[in-house]
């Protein structure tokens, strides 16, 4: 074998592993990111799990009730008498999209929107 | 010659080299031969760690998906007291004293362990964790846990029980459904560098399995209704304790379950034994007048009597045996429905002559007593119904007026639930259903029939009427609920304490149903030692019904 020829292998299998290496490298370092944001993740996950709990902590009935129904208050369950039911005209009925429910006028708020500080409606005429 | 010394010199150096790789060869090969398996292990220890991935406890939930127990990651406070210095360990007793709210005596003696592991607070507050995190201090690391949590609070606490700080379940569904919520520990083998940071290189694992989620039957609203009502009420009366039990009588599902006294869920290694006790599965009592719905389902059935039939009640004095039995207020002659509103003793003891033991034992064992409900709750307890060939001359002037027999608050109302389903026994359960992560059923429960014919639905129909009787004209009138007709029965029963009925000292119980006509809701209230008041119609009357009226308003509004 000449010495060119063997030159020419040599380098072209010294440049495949290194191409091989560098891919086995990059291979590492995603993995590493994604560790990173997998624990970041995971945190995040934590802290939506506290919040959780001070959520429903705040909504169970114990707190509400405690709070509505003290001994003096007059705060009292609803019952069928209670409740009075509108009829509805023709014109409302079956047309009960959300859009609806929101004054047409109303202009999106662009802060409130890169907050995400839009109401539950306002999200689901989006979707 | 100088170059003889060269010579002299470098073969000595040379020796001397060969000498010393003759040492290292001897050492390698004794290594390897000698102490391969050691070494290898060691190696393996330090750079290859198992962790256990522990599984995610499942949630309960009520009906309505309101999550009642589950459980949020936080973290676990340890040291390493061997690799702490003596200033070290000085600075984290200075700071960790106050914040953990933990003596310095016991933490010096956790961090003079001579361990390189030692607990100093698991499962951290939040607020806790970070400000500990803030101070940085050297020796000290946090290990992530699961903790249980439970938003209400002492709300339905005697039917969740709750987990121990390993995730153990020790009481209530907690226990009873522990396998299922519990779910399966897994693994992982990582590998780690010299400074035990873990590689992303031939990780093997297994994953955790988390425990399954329980959906109750407990609507948290109803049941926040009842403990707020029995808990006014045995303040007023000043009540030893006290239970209430909701049920849906068309399929048993218990929507509230309560005793007083309670505990807090998230504190209840604060808690003593009786504040911990479920009463309403567990504990047993001569239940008195309630009762005596089985000696009229018996005599009706039976045949024997009609709602018209005259029953002369002696003016308040009956002798049996050798038993004189009486009546709270004398009564003359009296219709069967009357014997039952007024809650006559005698009158029932006269009817139960006429059908004879045997027929009152039977009819007792077709409405289940002396026999558990089978309801998923751990610790219930069978009662004691005693068979007629044990009875002696005087029970049949007692067991039909509910003494000489005990029951659990359960059966009573499964009994109520019986009369109000129009003679059908169903299972009382308070688990709907197990479902995965994934939100899919996993096995579902209630509505099993546990007997079909306790008494035929005619039969059960007139035994409402008669209770309704008791409810608008007898002895349960502050069951009355506006706008609809209510079924129910008192009890006022004697206590025994030392093997004798106590002087002053009673048992009062309501048990009843709403709409009589188209029943929904079953309920049971009993007090234990109420006074100065102490009928069931005065102190357990009044919370049915505000317990009763408002779950029904509610569950009309909320569906």
């Amino acid at each position: 074998m000449s010495l060119v020829r063997f030159m020419r292998y040599t380098f072209s299998t010294t440049f495949l592993i290194l191409v091989y290496i560098h891919l086995q490298m990059q291979i590492v370092d995603l993995a590493y990111q994604g560790q990173r944001k997998e624990a970041r993740i995971k945190d995040l996950i934590d802290k939506n799990g506290g919040t959780f709990y001070a959520i429903s902590k705040l909504k169970s009935a114990n707190h509400l009730g405690d709070k509505l129904l003290s001994e003096h208050s007059g705060m009292q369950f609803a019952g069928g008498n209670d409740i009075i039911y509108v009829a509805a005209n023709g014109d409302m009925i079956g047309n009960n999209d959300l859009e609806q429910a929101l004054p047409v006028e109303q202009k999106p708020n662009i802060l409130a929107s890169l907050l995400s500080f839009a109401t539950q409606a306002e999200a689901r005429i989006r979707e | 010659m100088e170059s003889r010394r060269h010579v002299l010199r470098f073969s000595l150096v040379f020796l001397i080299l060969i000498a010393c790789l003759g040492v290292f060869v001897v050492k390698l090969v004794l290594i390897q031969t000698f102490r391969s398996g050691y070494l290898t292990n060691l190696a393996a220890k330090q750079h290859r760690h198992l962790v256990e991935l522990e599984p995610v406890r499942g949630t309960i939930y009520d009906r309505k998906m309101r999550p009642v127990a589950f459980n949020v990651s936080v973290y676990s406070l340890f040291a390493s007291p061997k690799m702490m210095s003596e200033a070290d360990k000085q600075l984290a007793l200075e700071h960790l004293s106050g914040i953990l709210g933990v003596g310095p005596d016991a933490m010096s003696a956790n961090l003079d362990k001579d361990k390189y592991f030692v607990w100093i607070k698991r499962k951290l507050p939040q607020e806790t964790f970070e400000k500990i995190q803030k101070l940085k201090l050297k020796g000290l690391g946090f290990r992530k846990e699961s903790k249980r949590f439970y938003p209400g609070a002492a709300l339905a606490a005697h039917v969740i029980g709750f987990a121990d700080i390993d995730n153990n379940g020790l009481e209530g569904l907690e226990l009873y459904y522990n396998k299922e919520l519990k779910g399966k520990p897994g693994w992982m083998r990582v590998m780690r560098d010299a400074r035990l940071t873990e590689l992303l290189l031939d990780n093997n694992f297994l994953p955790a399995r988390d425990g399954l989620n329980l959906v109750l039957t407990i609507d948290e609203t109803i049941q926040y209704i009842a403990e707020r009502a029995l808990a006014q009420a045995r303040e007023k009366y000043n009540a030893k304790s006290a239970t209430i039990i909701v049920m849906d009588t068309r399929t048993g599902a218990i929507l509230a379950l309560a005793n007083q006294p309670t505990y807090d869920l998230e504190h209840y290694a604060d808690s003593g034994a009786e504040s911990r006790t479920n009463r309403a599965v567990s504990h047993v009592y001569e239940p008195g007048s309630v009762f005596k719905v089985v000696t009229a389902a018996a005599a009706l059935q039976e045949g024997k009597f009609t709602e018209s039939d005259k029953i002369f009640c002696e003016n308040g004095k009956y002798k049996i045996a050798t038993n004189i039995l009486t009546d709270h207020h004398p009564h003359g002659t009296l219709s069967f429905t009357e014997v039952f509103s007024v809650s006559s003793n005698i009158g029932v003891a006269k009817i139960a002559q006429k059908l004879g033991g045997p027929t009152i034992y039977q009819y007792a064992k077709k409405f289940r007593f002396g026999v558990p409900t089978g309801i998923d709750l751990k610790g219930e307890v069978k009662g004691w119904l005693k068979d007629p060939s044990r009875w002696s001359r005087t029970s049949i002037g007692a067991v039909p007026i509910g003494y000489e027999v005990t029951v659990t608050p359960l059966q009573l109302l499964g009994m109520m639930a019986t009369v109000a389903n129009n003679g059908t026994y169903v299972q009382p359960f308070v688990v709907r259903y197990i479902q995965d992560k994934q939100g899919h059923v996993v096995k579902s429960f209630g509505g099993e029939v546990l007997a079909e014919h306790v008494i035929d639905g005619e039969t059960a129909r007139r035994v409402k009427e008669i209770l309704v009787g008791v409810v608008e004209h007898g002895t349960a009138q502050k069951a009355q609920i506006k706008g609809m007709r209510v079924a129910g029965k008192t009890g006022t029963s004697r206590k025994v304490i030392g093997g004798a009925y106590a002087e002053g000292k009673y048992y009062a119980t309501f048990a009843g149903f709403a709409p009589a006509d188209d029943p929904r809701l079953a309920a049971i209230v009993i007090m234990d030692e109420p006074h100065p008041a102490y009928f069931g119609g005065t102190v357990c009357a009044p919370v049915f019904k505000e317990v009763i009226e408002n779950a029904l308003k509610y569950l009309e509004s909320s569906g």
